[in-house]
């Protein structure tokens, strides 16, 4: 199982992002292997439009089970993560990536 | 001649300069032969239309191309989400999704497709109307359907029909859209002079300062209109008189025009003030395209 958060940095303490396309990147974390990974969105982010359709994607080509962001996903965002199957936590609240991992990774088993 | 009236700000005078000087124009050419044109091109909120009535000359129904994905000819090599610069596709490793609403019709990923996988097909914009208002004076609007997101391609067409349909004989007005944007930039791109007209406010001031700008970097003529004279402060009338740029009107702030704007009606008729002042823009654009007046 896979989780995809949006994130302000990089790395575990890292708070999680209220921007989905827009977020400084995205750490995906593989309850397999129990490691992060970080993909930076620093040039998508910088897009007049459709940053959300990129990240959503980006969601699709890692194959992640569950999506999570701090604040909501647009609307494009979530017709294309729609397609892709992942399930998706919006306004996860002010908290880290290891605090989401924690509090979600029972939800992407389910 | 064409001639483009545009402004940074909205709200500023455009469609008011727009049909009175199309109006008093037909007027005084009456009998000569010389035709008026008239178009708006703010396609998102057409308004010039409100102040004319005509006799319906043609309705056309526009159209722009967007790619459309075929599952059974795709093979999923993602070269049409690598190549579009738009974000209109996305690539979910087993199908892709177009987004019509960010295409800019560029044709990158219909023509780079190696399956030709992404045909391009007709998506309805809105709709060109053409009308006679009398004699010498023709009005046109072109209107962008409800949800339609980008004016730009409907503006595109507009202008390119006035450029096959109405030889440099006819004497044409654009009613331009407001702010600095792609719109406005496409709008004015046949236009021999660009006319900004601005309020003497510093709401006005600031944002004339953008569409200066904007206009001198696509090498643009220009002139400067200052309607509601009589409001607000000298700033725009002191900058222009220290960048050179010509102030070809000052268009006073009367009551009874908002009333008669209110109503729908033309000013030129009624207020000889404004008319005089409109006169007085005529002979100024004839000055600066060296065209007689």
């Amino acid at each position: 199982m896979k989780i995809l958060i949006a994130a302000k940095r990089e790395g575990w303490d890292a708070p999680v992002s209220d921007r989905f396309g827009r977020a400084a990147g995205f750490s995906l974390y593989d309850d397999e292997t129990g490691n992060l990974s970080w993909h930076s969105n620093a040039e998508n982010k910088q897009a007049e439009h459709g940053v959300g359709i990129q990240a959503s994607q980006l969601a699709a080509t890692l194959q992640a089970d569950l999506v999570i962001t701090g604040g909501n996903f647009g609307p494009k965002a979530g017709e294309v993560l729609q397609k892709t199957g992942a399930k998706l936590i919006d306004y996860a609240g002010d908290i880290s990536v290891k605090q989401a991992v924690e509090k979600y990774k029972s939800i992407s088993k389910k | 001649m064409q001639i483009a009236i545009a402004s940074g700000k909205g709200g500023t005078g455009k469609t008011t300069l727009a049909v009175n000087l199309a109006v008093l124009l037909s007027e005084k050419f009456a009998g000569t032969g010389q035709k008026v044109l008239l178009t708006d091109m703010d396609v998102e909120e057409p308004n010039s239309g409100l102040f004319l009535q005509g006799e319906l000359l043609s309705e056309e129904i526009k159209y722009r191309l967007v790619p459309e994905w075929k599952e059974d000819k795709c093979t999923l090599c993602k070269r049409c989400a690598n190549i579009c610069e738009y974000n209109a596709l996305a690539f979910l490793g087993i199908s892709v999704m177009i987004f019509p609403e960010l295409c800019h019709s560029c044709y990158a990923c219909s023509d780079l497709c190696p399956e030709d996988a992404l045909p391009m097909v007709k998506h309805r914009m809105g709709v060109t109307k053409r009308f006679l208002l009398n004699d010498n004076l023709e009005f046109m609007e072109s209107r962008i359907d409800i949800g339609v997101e980008q004016a730009t391609p409907l503006i595109e067409q507009t202008r390119k029909f006035i450029k096959e349909n109405y030889d440099k004989t006819w004497f044409t007005i654009l009613d331009a859209p407001p702010g600095t944007s792609c719109p406005v930039m496409e709008a004015v791109k046949d236009a021999d002079l660009v006319v900004l007209i601005t309020e003497p406010t510093p709401f006005g001031f600031h944002d004339l300062k953008l569409a200066i700008d904007t206009m001198k970097e696509l090498r643009k003529k220009i002139a400067v209109v200052i309607n509601k004279y009589g409001i607000g402060n000298d700033d725009v009338l002191n900058y222009c008189l220290e960048k050179g740029i010509p102030v070809i009107g000052k268009i006073p702030h009367l009551v009874e025009a908002a009333k008669l704007y209110s109503k729908g009606k033309t000013m030129v008729g009624e207020l000889p003030e404004i008319r005089n002042e409109i006169e007085h823009v005529y002979s100024r654009i004839c000055q600066l395209t060296k065209e007689k007046a």
